[in-house]
């Protein structure tokens, strides 16, 4: 099992001054090539701070950040950019990274020519011009898309574009940042299709974040869980999806709703809205939305326990065994 | 020069066929242009021409007059558009060289320094520019060079302003994250990426600062504090022409002044056609980012 | 019959950069039809024409975007041939609309409550302590925990699961016999989607009008509409109820986009066998998306289509059942499911 990158310990405080807020809290993760990492949550609960600081397009405030074994966290960026190449991103909106004016074959061109160092393909142009067209046959664009603009493609072919940007310079850490989010179902599919052909590779690792964590059980292998900053929930795709223990991984799976409508059910009802980091009470985060929540949650902030030997969970109920929600109509 | 005047005939159908107003914006300046250019050949200043009438009025002879010292008023005026041109365009010339890359530098390093940097432009901004332009050129010495260095200072401000505005609007977007996290250097991003895409709103914003210059300029050189008391910039020869004695010869104002008054109106309607160029171009080549200025 | 749409066929024209006038053909005979008491899920792609179906039928469709065709059919009146009053007095009154992008439909300088007493004062003769009365009891029936304090508050102070339940009542304040929802869970977390869909459903049920929700989510649909009509490139494909559709979808683009979804959705970590060429390989389950400007000649799916054949450069038919009626040549045949 070879780790990729790493955050230890990670804390990140955004903002500054008297407005900072604390966007994550002690962060302990792994990506492991061959092997897809979905980290899951709701809107302020981190995921966008978490990919960032995976590839150190944020400071920490305290822990470490770690990439193939170098401590990458106090890095300058112009030491950072020689690590681009091993170390890639996929936003959440293609619309708002690619440049407009660059044609799709000069967008994919463009690793290229910034990493002609590390990469096979030569500092001559006729080299660069054949790995971005096999680059875009790889990621399924058709060869007329090439010459147009970003502004004349539909977003879901400008994600395309960027998975292959990310993916060019084969890089060991590819991490994308809700990817599918704003994509129809079909491409969404298409696009998971396409990072389990990079994980069957086995050089690659991938984290991916994303809002849903049934939608991720296709694609993922293992899973954590992030509320307001910490991971409540961690462990197998596989395990957690079929039985999560944390009362929020219960109402995650419960609020996902099945293309399927033999399947309506008894589901997990949450009061209030997701809270931003600002809200933030003492003890357990999630304790304000929590259907079991007792006296002592909200003055100890639970830690992250084993549960067996693929599961972690910061809920004091689960040592218990009594963290199972009962469902309501 | 019958290519050059094609030239530039086929820019202006270009231009008028998207936007009336820029059209016939261009075409007064291009026709103040071609003046300046055949002036010296046509109607040359100061030279004696013998038959000299001394503040004359308007005739056929001299459509706009004569001066005090018997030279063609309207010669005077042709000859005065180098001024014209020539000043603001190298006040704005040398604010963009000096405001653009302030304004980026501050737009990109962020937190407080670009916070600082912003007050510290609004600041300046504050104070009416019509006081503080020709404050600056007293306090260097009257001439031509010192006024395009307080043009230039002041509307290198705005550049940055409106430069860093743009960068931070690209910034907001995830635009220059994404490129960063690509690993783009620092020149390639400038270059590329955030030049290109901010040009556009720079250049809606040149006419406007021009006009602004000229007008600042103008009013240095009515001030006395421009060029030499001879010379034919218009600001000067209105100042020339308020003077007492010469009260009753309207023509001697009037005419330097009505010149202004058109390249200034031409400009601005370049200006407010401009808009519509870029609206007309928004979709092809030239796509806007979401969410950003301009 | 609340809702009888026909053969809605929409266009818009534009110029291109060379200036030449093009035309897009962005509706291409889109017909459904909804019943009162049930919900209606209209779903397809970003840009398949589900919005535009509603901005056509509420004579929202603005230049250069026109209806050339068809019939919308409300209550046995025909909107697309009423005048401009007469449906600005429906609008708001008999149909309510949730757009998409909720917040922006909220004036930011008028507080909630105001908001909600003006929609009233447009259809109906509203005496303020009356208004003032029905708007705090909507915003209570919608799940707002302090409808008194929120009626005082600005849009802007308030939460995405807040605005979506304030967008919702001002839909329903007037008591429409018909609730148009344009992707009324966009952007929201799924918790919260959960909740502004349970809302939703309990208010229409308990209303006994009918429902149209316009969505790109097949969970959506399954979970809390009765019907649904899936759209391509501006027409509808496939139509019925909910359970028919889902179980033995009849057109290839309703399987693919099932076969999409995460419940069937199978890629486990055996590697993919690499074939001697490209077209060894699975073909995917998305494509470009159609050009309006150059639609193909018969079934608008066949470019994206893995069973196209040589019939399908004619209009297809549609085929199936009353209720379940699907735009395909082959529907009503067993058609082989697509290899994932």
């Amino acid at each position: 099992m070879t780790v990729v990158a790493e955050l230890r310990r990670l804390s990140v405080r955004l903002g500054s001054g008297a407005t900072a807020v604390a966007a994550l809290g002690h962060i302990d993760l792994q990506a492991v090539a061959g092997e897809i990492l979905a980290v899951v949550g709701e809107s302020g609960a981190g995921k966008t701070t978490l990919a960032r600081s995976l590839l150190r397009l944020v400071q920490p405030s305290s822990g470490q950040v770690l990439l193939e074994g170098s401590d990458i966290t106090t890095w300058p960026e112009r030491r950072l950019r020689k690590l681009r190449a091993r170390m890639t991103m996929v936003f959440r909106d293609p619309t708002a990274v690619l440049n407009p004016r660059m044609t799709v074959r000069a967008l994919l061109e463009e690793p290229f020519r910034l990493h002609a160092h590390h990469t096979a393909a030569d500092r001559r142009a006729a080299d660069r011009r054949a790995a971005a067209e096999e680059l875009a046959a790889r990621v399924r664009l058709q060869p007329g898309e090439l010459d147009l603009r970003p502004g004349a493609l539909a977003a879901s072919r400008l994600q395309l574009v960027c998975v292959a940007r990310a993916i060019a310079t084969q890089p060991r850490l590819l991490v994308l940042d809700e990817p599918t989010s704003d994509l129809d179902a079909a491409a969404a599919a298409d696009l998971l299709a396409l990072l389990a052909e990079l994980r069957a590779g086995g050089d690659i690792a991938i984290v991916l974040t994303c809002n849903d964590l049934a939608a991720a059980r296709p694609v993922a292998d293992r899973v954590a869980v992030l509320y307001l900053g910490e991971i409540v929930e961690e462990g197998l795709a596989a395990e957690v999806t079929a039985d999560p223990l944390h009362p929020y991984t219960q109402a995650l799976m419960s609020a996902h709703l099945a293309a399927d409508p033999a399947r309506r059910g008894r589901r997990i009802r949450l009061r209030g809205d997701a809270p931003t980091p600002e809200e933030r009470t003492a003890g357990c985060g999630f304790a304000p939305r929590c259907p079991i929540a007792e006296g002592r949650c909200r003055s100890g902030a639970p830690t992250l326990n084993a549960v067996g030997a693929t599961r972690s969970v910061a809920c004091v109920r689960v040592l218990e065994g009594t963290s199972r929600i009962p469902l309501s109509r | 020069m019958r290519t050059h005047r094609f030239a530039q005939l086929r820019l202006l159908r270009g231009v008028t066929r998207r936007s009336m107003a820029a059209g016939i914006g261009l075409a007064i300046l291009l026709g103040f242009a071609a003046a300046m250019v055949v002036q010296p050949v046509l109607l040359p200043h100061g030279a004696a021409t013998g038959d000299v009438a001394i503040l004359a009025g308007p005739s056929l002879r001299h459509p706009f007059g004569t001066d005090a010292n018997g030279h063609d008023v309207l010669a005077r005026v042709l000859h005065g558009i180098r001024y014209a041109f020539a000043v603001p365009l190298a006040a704005v010339l040398l604010a963009i060289a000096v405001g653009v890359p302030a304004g980026m530098a501050a737009g990109l390093v962020g937190g407080r320094t670009d916070r600082v940097l912003q007050r510290l432009f609004q600041g300046v901004m504050t104070v009416p520019p019509l006081l503080l332009a020709p404050a600056l050129v007293a306090g260097m010495g009257p001439s031509v060079l010192h006024a395009v260095i307080a043009l230039a200072a002041l509307e290198a401000v705005v550049f940055a302003r409106i430069m860093g505005a743009e960068v931070h609007a690209l910034r907001r977007i995830g635009f220059v994250e994404g490129n960063v996290a690509m690993g783009v250097s620092l020149p390639r991003l400038v270059a590329v990426h955030l030049l290109p895409n901010t040009m556009a709103g720079l250049a809606g914003a040149i006419p406007r600062r021009v006009a602004w210059a000229l007008a600042t300029f103008a009013l240095i050189g009515f001030l006395g504090l421009g060029p030499a008391a001879g010379a034919t910039e218009w600001g000067t020869m209105i100042r020339q022409a308020m003077e007492p004695m010469l009260a009753d010869r309207w023509w001697l104002g009037v005419f330097p002044a009505a010149a202004l008054v058109m390249v200034g109106f031409a400009l601005n309607l370049l200006a407010a056609g401009l808009t519509d160029l870029r609206a007309a171009r928004v979709g092809q080549a030239g796509a806007v980012l979401p969410g950003a200025a301009g | 019959m609340l809702l009888d749409v026909q053969d809605l066929h929409a266009e818009r024209a534009t110029r291109d950069t060379e200036g030449r006038e093009r035309v897009a053909r962005v509706l291409n005979g889109a017909s459904f039809r909804l019943v009162k008491g049930r919900v209606l899920a209209l779903v397809g792609e970003q840009q398949s024409g589900k919005s535009l179906t509603a901005s056509a039928i509420l004579g929202l469709l603005q230049p250069p975007a026109q209806v050339v065709r068809g019939r919308a059919l409300f209550e046995g009146q025909d909107l697309l041939r009423m005048s401009d009053t007469d449906l600005a007095r429906l609008r708001g009154a008999r149909i309510g609309l949730v757009v998409q992008s909720a917040r922006n439909t909220l004036d930011p300088t008028m507080r909630i409550g105001t908001q909600l007493t003006r929609a009233q004062g447009v259809h109906r003769h509203a005496p303020r302590a009356e208004a003032a009365w029905r708007a705090e009891t909507i915003m209570s029936s919608m799940g707002i925990p302090d409808a008194r304090g929120c009626a005082q508050a600005w849009p802007d102070d308030l939460s995405p699961g807040m605005v979506q339940r304030v967008v919702i009542a001002l839909a329903l304040i007037n008591e429409p016999q018909l609730l148009i929802a344009d992707e009324p869970t966009a952007g929201l977390d799924i918790t919260t989607q959960l909740q502004i869909l349970d809302l939703l459903h309990v208010e229409l049920r308990r209303r006994r009008i009918g429902g149209l929700i316009i969505t790109r989510d097949l969970g959506v649909a399954a979970q809390y509409c009765d019907d649904v009509a899936v759209m391509y490139a501006g027409q509808v494909v496939e139509q019925g109820p909910v359970a028919q559709v889902f179980a033995r979808p009849a057109h290839p683009f309703t399987r693919t986009l099932l076969a999409a979804t995460p419940e069937r959705l199978s890629l486990g970590q055996q590697p993919v066998a690499e074939g001697a060429s490209t077209g060894a390989r699975a073909q995917g389950f998305s494509g470009p998306p159609p050009d309006l400007f150059a639609l193909p000649q018969g079934c608008l799916y066949r470019d994206r289509c893995h069973q196209a054949e040589a019939r399908c450069d004619t209009p297809p038919p549609l085929v199936g059942s009353g209720v379940h009626a699907a735009r395909c040549h082959f529907a009503g045949t067993s058609a082989p499911q697509r290899a994932a």
